[in-house]
């Protein structure tokens, strides 16, 4: 066995410490050490997206890193995106337009959609299809996600608008 | 599956990387962006006693104009240099190839230098390689620096490929001038999906309206991205029309480097016969970016 590395890195907020193999991906380190099994495993080559987590504020693929190279970083999962009393517009938006249905690619579908809204408030359908070649979904055929990712984006402009001020006059 | 087990370390410096390649050479693999190594990794189709991960060196991540064209040092994420405007203004061609690259997620990670230092028949920014040139700069053990042409660095043949010790540093791309055509096209199964034949092209249109210094290149067509030489010469000199482009376009089905392979996306035969269409639709595409261009500069 190779020489176990130490890690320090902040997930979803909380700073973590662990002793890792090198050969560890970043994706086993979060659901098997940490627990975090909101971040599924699908493929495990980087092609189906379902991993798809933070890293310093962008989306990667979890599978794709050694969980060595988050040290330092931030990791940020779906378990960060919203709380079952609270959940995050684009979660509420996916629940009510039936944009899943068994629920494998979701968590990563959430993270890459949730930052991509950040960056695009009000984005074409063609944007967002862009931003879901990254995903592989087998039950929807993407019309409701597509459709949950409008209703999001509609949606995270109003809750904008209530809470800015008015402007004078 | 997962990894075979290996030893790690992630240098801070150029020279300490160098000493681990040194040390464990044909045993050792570099990490980059690991988009294409983890995969393997995973795959144990690549089974390294040793990874060296360099996405801590510093001084790596530099995108800047040198010697009439853009240096990229070994760490910039390919989706930093599609988002730069410095390679958007002077090599949009590159800006716009990595816009074909897999997916925003993997653009992320993946490298532009490690994109060319894996010389993967299908990949984009090899492809712009192969049809504007280039260079890249190589360490090798003992601080031994040498700069190979980006052309000859492709071919798996050639003296100019990289060894066992050695470490790309930089890839460098000449600015295309004011007044450039250009245009990437791919064919793809699906969005994001591999290509099964992409061409990028560049050229100029002379006040005479004649086609000058055409550049025209392909993957997927061969064992690595190559020029149609076939091609630039039926352009060169002739009139920049949908007739002359159609015409051209032929010529690339008989190419001496022409030697496209079957596998389970597309035959040969299809590969083959697909490239004249999109050297076409280049050549078209660029054409008219070319105009719309001049148009609003007029305005």
């Amino acid at each position: 066995m190779s020489q176990r590395h130490s890690l320090i890195l902040e997930v979803n907020g909380q700073m973590r410490n662990a002793l890792v193999a090198p050969r560890l991906l970043l994706c086993d380190f979060l659901r098997e050490d940490l627990e975090l099994t909101g971040t599924h495993v699908g493929c495990q080559v980087g092609a189906c997206g379902a991993c798809t987590v933070l890293l310093d504020g962008k989306p990667v693929r979890s599978c794709l890193l050694f969980a060595l190279q988050a040290e330092g970083r931030a990791i940020r999962t779906v378990e960060a995106l919203g709380t079952e009393q609270a959940l995050h517009p684009v979660q509420e938006a996916f629940e009510e337009q039936h944009g899943l249905q068994c629920g494998f690619c979701t968590p990563g579908i959430l993270i890459t959609v949730a930052h991509f809204l950040e960056s695009h408030p009000e984005p074409t359908d063609e944007e967002i299809m862009a931003v879901l070649a990254g995903h592989l979904c087998r039950c929807t055929g993407y019309r409701n996600i597509l459709a949950a990712v409008r209703a999001a984006a509609t949606q995270i402009a109003r809750d904008k608008a209530a809470a800015s001020p008015r402007p004078p006059g | 599956m997962k990894p075979v087990d290996f030893d790690y370390a992630a240098p801070k410096s150029v020279a300490e990387a160098l000493e681990l390649l040194a040390a464990w050479r044909h045993e050792a693999k570099i990490l980059a962006g690991g988009q294409s190594l983890v995969p393997l990794l995973v795959a144990r189709s690549v089974r390294p006693r040793f990874v060296i991960d360099i996405n801590r060196v510093a001084g790596l991540g530099y995108i800047e104009e040198r010697d009439g064209g853009l240096a990229i040092g070994a760490m910039v994420r390919q989706a930093d240099c599609e988002a730069s405007p410095l390679v958007r203004r002077s090599c949009p061609l590159l800006a716009e190839a990595i816009r074909w690259v897999a997916t925003p997620q993997v653009r992320n990670r993946g490298t532009v230098v490690g994109s060319l230092a894996q010389r993967n028949a299908i990949s984009q920014i090899p492809t712009v390689g192969a049809a504007i040139g280039g260079r890249l700069k190589i360490v090798g053990s003992g601080n031994r620096m040498r700069t190979a042409e980006t052309e000859a660095f492709l071919d798996a043949s050639s003296a100019a490929t990289l060894q066992p010790d050695e470490l790309v540093l930089e890839c460098w791309f000449p600015e295309q001038k004011p007044g450039t055509a250009w245009a990437f096209v791919e064919v793809q199964r699906r969005l994001a999906h591999y290509a099964l034949v992409g061409v990028a092209v560049v050229f100029a249109i002379d006040p005479a309206g004649l086609i000058t210094d055409a550049r025209v290149a392909a993957s997927g067509v061969a064992d690595r991205p190559i020029r149609l030489g076939s091609v630039e010469q039926a352009l060169s000199s002739r009139p920049a029309t949908r007739e002359v482009f159609a015409e051209a376009s032929r010529a690339a089905v008989n190419d001496p480097l022409m030697a496209p392979r079957e596998d389970v996306h597309a035959t040969a035969e299809y590969r083959r016969a697909v490239t004249p269409t999109l050297v076409e639709r280049a050549l078209i595409q660029a054409k008219a970016r070319l105009e719309a261009e001049i148009q609003s500069g007029r305005q």
